[in-house]
């Protein structure tokens, strides 16, 4: 065989592993783009007041700009906590494509500056993000206090971009109606979304719970699972594996490792330490606006010390005038049989069981899953003798749409719930 | 993480290509090989044939450790074992179950001022496939579970196991020594695709041509 | 990875097979006495992926196993694999025409596929064929956690370069593109359906098919799908607008 032979074959070998070597990298996140301009970041620009953010909450029509957001687009305001200082967000919520923005809001005298950033969660998209309220646009009007209903629409004029530039296509907001007020329960799987949507922040980690009333929710789903001495924390796989964990050498469940032992070796996938139920019950309750969070039962026995862990922290939100649901989620047949067993009509619970199931548990919450169709009849028969029902997990924007226009549920959980918080605000 | 995955992959593809193609093209210009004795008469269509040995291992992914702990010490290098049966059927293709047991890595560090070490090593259990390349030559390609096992000494000793998706390929040099047995020098890659655990292996391995039928 | 870096990729490496065919080629005229150029002959042995004229009238077929490995971002923590039955049939239309369909069927993941190819032997060694195969797939789910159907029409534009390294081992490389045509599912009572023309991914198939023992041949295969839809994981209502990497093995006897 000829040296040229050998070449191209050694050519066709590599070529080949070039052409099947391009799968997708899964582990990787998103970067959120950080590309603010000078005047927001000026010296002049001060933070608005919180008469001025209620006021630019709402309902828009999107002129420029409607092939990223769709038509219309829902702006609600959230907050973070951490220490003593309060950072207030302003989420742009869209129907298209699970796109949604996170801007924060300066005022230079009379105009009002948002910028951040947008991302598209059913892919990689993102971007930088820019917006202003000039002057005579509304401006003047907010800043003075007055209606932002009447004669001259506010106006958001904004510029987005690609990736961490500059950005240059237009897009416009013009209000149209206050958001809609009917109560309802925007639930975000694994404390806000999943690590495979490259959020920046793993899924069941203190970050991503701090991150998910800008992603829309108002209420959290958490899975709890024990480790060998007995803490309990916050992991939804049986096992530890590299879907949601950094490489370490170590394999098996959350239950062969202690508690210092997984927080000493073990990193979620983003660098987080997997985080204990009374760490994130305190993080939700004293940063963040969450009003609900579903405690999903992921292990056999010790269902006592998460009802008192409930228990605990729903005193500890009354005493601070919060409203926080906390509820224990029985997935399964095991799990229902310990709530039996706890015997504690104190411990709210929500049950994806059978309707008797619920019925005999007296759970507070009925949550079956949304494959099982709409069942219209079965949920206004449990709301009528005083429960709620929520629906998992339901990603589909198609079909959340649909569930959200012609559903009676209570609630949804969602990994976008950025696309439900849209049609639940957008509502009329 | 990431340009471990790309190698992974690309090395993966080369791989298993390299099998197909290198075989194809060669096997073209060769008489019927037999990689246990180029001149044993061929009256027996149909063959078992055994294979053992071990040698050396490099793991070949990175080693990664949680932030914070000090002092960290890796080794990546082990003794590797392989129990292979072939069923040499009268055609080029062989197929046959492989299984083994192979170190991947250790490393050790402080923790909090106390030591940490953790070791990982696996069992695979693959179906393969085998073509000869040249009389002497022949490659071996297989898929299956690596039963990965892990042990944490960290305060208490910790040995958990867990199951992955992977492959394994190989390339062999036999020279025979008799009728029934060879000798072979093998040089093969384990990939434990869902664990990101890889390492190349260097094995003496004996081959034994143990049944042999019409 | 965007679309147009495997595209291109794919394009560089079809490229390049090219002149490793024409370059073996060359070597191998410059070392033989001159003679007329010859165009490969039938293989002796049965076949379903190498693209070589089947003849009028004229059956192939295969049947085995196909395992799919899904994506963890798919199917998570549970990145099983299950095999689904795989049975390739070719029926020749005339000379060089020749329809191929392939059944690959499990009760939830089920698919048929159809459709013509042309095939040419171009030299010695090589042939080449292009084909356009419509593929159906469907299934239903009822369980008491589960009341949801779907079924959908897919489109895959394809292009098969087969290289014989001897009359009994044949080697094929095939890339496909993969477009979805209509997508209609069921929960419940809700209904969606979307009936625009999208392009979802591509793919790569290599298949190695030759005798194994006795009169008996083997087909062996690997294909690299990296795609945003796959039908198989209908039932998951997957919403990724990402293209994935799904690899699938083969393995099939000749009927």
């Amino acid at each position: 065989m000829s040296v040229r032979r050998y070449t191209l074959l050694t050519g066709y070998i590599l070529l080949t592993g070039w052409l099947l070597g391009c799968q997708t990298d899964y582990e990787k996140m998103v970067p959120v783009p950080a590309l603010r301009s000078p005047a927001f970041s000026s010296p002049e620009a001060r933070p608005l007041p919180a008469p001025l953010l209620r006021a630019v909450e709402g309902v828009y029509a999107v002129s420029d700009g409607a092939n990223l957001v769709g038509g219309q687009v829902a702006l609600k305001w959230t907050y973070l906590i951490q220490g003593r200082d309060t950072t207030h967000y302003l989420s742009v919520f869209t129907g298209r494509e699970a796109v949604f923005f996170v801007l924060e809001g300066r005022r230079v005298g009379n105009t009002l500056l948002f910028e951040g950033y947008w991302r598209k969660l059913l892919n990689t998209d993102t971007g930088t993000a820019r917006f202003t309220i000039p002057a005579e646009q509304g401006g003047s009007r907010l800043v003075s206090g007055e209606p932002v209903t009447g004669l001259l629409p506010i106006t958001l004029q904004g510029t987005y971009s690609y990736g961490d530039a500059e950005p240059v296509f237009s897009v416009t907001f013009t209000y149209q109606r206050p958001l809609n007020t009917r109560p309802f329960a925007i639930l975000a799987h694994r404390g806000g979304g999943r690590t495979s949507d490259l959020l920046p922040a793993s899924e069941n980690s203190v970050e991503m719970i701090r991150l998910a009333s800008r992603l829309g929710a108002t209420g959290i789903e958490i899975d709890i699972r024990f480790t060998k001495d007995g803490v309990p924390v916050l992991y939804h796989d049986e096992q530890l594996n590299l879907r949601l964990l950094k490489k370490s050498g170590l394999v098996g469940t959350v239950g062969d490792y202690t508690y210092q032992q997984l927080t000493t070796m073990v990193q979620l996938m983003h660098g987080e330490r997997i985080p204990t139920l009374t760490e994130v019950l305190e993080t939700v309750l004293t940063q963040t606006p969450l009003q609900l969070v579903w405690l999903d039962t992921k292990y056999q026995g010790g269902m006592e010390t998460v009802r008192d862990i409930q228990q605990a922290y729903r005193q500890k939100a009354a005493a601070m005038g919060r409203k926080l649901d906390i509820l224990i989620g029985l997935p399964d047949e095991q799990s229902v049989q310990q709530y039996e067993q706890l015997a504690d009509p104190s411990a709210p619970a929500l049950c994806e069981l059978t309707v008797e199931t619920v019925r005999r548990v007296d759970a507070s919450v009925w949550a079956p899953r949304w494959t099982l169709g709409q069942q219209t009849e079965t949920i206004q028969a449990l709301q009528a003798e005083g429960r709620r029902v929520f629906t998992w997990t339901l990603d589909d924007p198609v079909y959340i749409e649909q569930y959200m226009n012609q559903g009676r549920f209570d609630g949804i959980l969602s990994n976008y719930p950025s696309v439900i918080a849209f049609y639940h605000y957008a509502g009329q | 993480m990431r340009i471990r995955k790309i190698k992974t992959g690309w090395l993966t593809g080369a791989l298993l290509i390299g099998l197909t193609a290198v075989t194809g093209a060669w096997a073209q210009v060769l008489p019927k090989p037999d990689t246990i004795r180029s001149d044993s008469p061929q009256t027996e269509r149909f063959a078992l044939v055994v294979y053992a040995g071990s040698g050396l291992s490099v793991y070949s992914a990175p080693i990664q450790v949680a932030d914070g702990l000090q002092q960290v010490r890796t080794s990546r290098l082990g003794v590797p074992a392989t129990v292979r049966l072939m069923w040499h059927p009268d055609h080029r293709l062989r197929i046959g179950i492989e299984s083994g047991w192979t170190t991947m890595y250790a490393y050790s560090a402080l923790a909090d001022a106390r030591p940490a070490r953790v070791y990982v090593s696996a069992i695979p259990v693959l179906l393969v496939y085998s073509m000869p390349v040249t009389r002497r030559i022949a490659l071996f390609g297989g898929t299956g579970a690596y039963v990965l096992n892990s042990t944490l000494r960290y305060g208490d000793a910790v040995r958990t196991n867990a199951v992955s998706l992977g492959w394994m390929v190989a390339g062999q040099f036999t020279q025979p020594i008799s009728r029934s047995l060879g000798v072979a020098v093998e040089l093969k890659w384990h990939d434990a695709t869902q664990t990101n655990d890889t390492n190349f292996a260097l094995e003496l391995q004996l081959v034994w041509r143990a049944y042999r039928w019409r | 990875m965007p679309l147009y870096r495997l595209f291109f990729r794919l394009s560089v490496f079809l490229v390049f097979l090219l002149m490793v065919a024409t370059g073996v080629s060359v070597q191998a005229q410059r070392h033989r006495p001159r003679l007329p150029r010859t165009i490969m002959a039938r293989p002796d042995m049965p076949f379903v992926y190498f693209p070589y004229p089947l003849g009028k009238k004229r059956w192939m077929g295969s049947l085995g196993l196909a395992f799919t490995v899904p994506p963890r971002a798919v199917t998570e923590e549970f990145q099983v694999t299950v095999p689904r039955s795989d049975l390739t049939v070719l029926r020749g239309l005339s000379k060089h025409i020749y329809l191929s369909a392939r059944l690959t069927a499990q009760g939830l993941q089920n698919h048929l596929s159809i459709g013509p190819r042309y095939a040419r032997p171009v030299s010695e060694r090589i042939s080449l064929s292009i084909g356009d195969d419509f593929g159906l797939w469907g299934g239903i789910l009822r369980s008491s956690q589960f009341n949801s159907q779907g079924f959908g029409l897919l489109n895959y534009p394809t292009v098969s370069l087969g290289y014989q390294v001897d009359p009994q081992l044949l080697l094929t490389l095939k890339a496909e593109v993969i477009l979805n045509l209509y997508n209609f599912s069921k929960v419940g009572q809700v209904a969606t359906k979307t009936n625009a023309m999208q392009l979802e991914g591509a793919g790569v198939t290599m298949a190695m098919e030759q005798p194994f023992y006795g009169r008996k041949h083997v087909l062996l295969g690997f294909r690299a799908l990296y795609t945003n839809f796959n039908w198989q994981f209908w039932a998951l209502f997957p919403t990724f607008d990402r293209r994935l990497f799904y690899p699938e093995l083969f393995i099939g006897f000749y009927l």
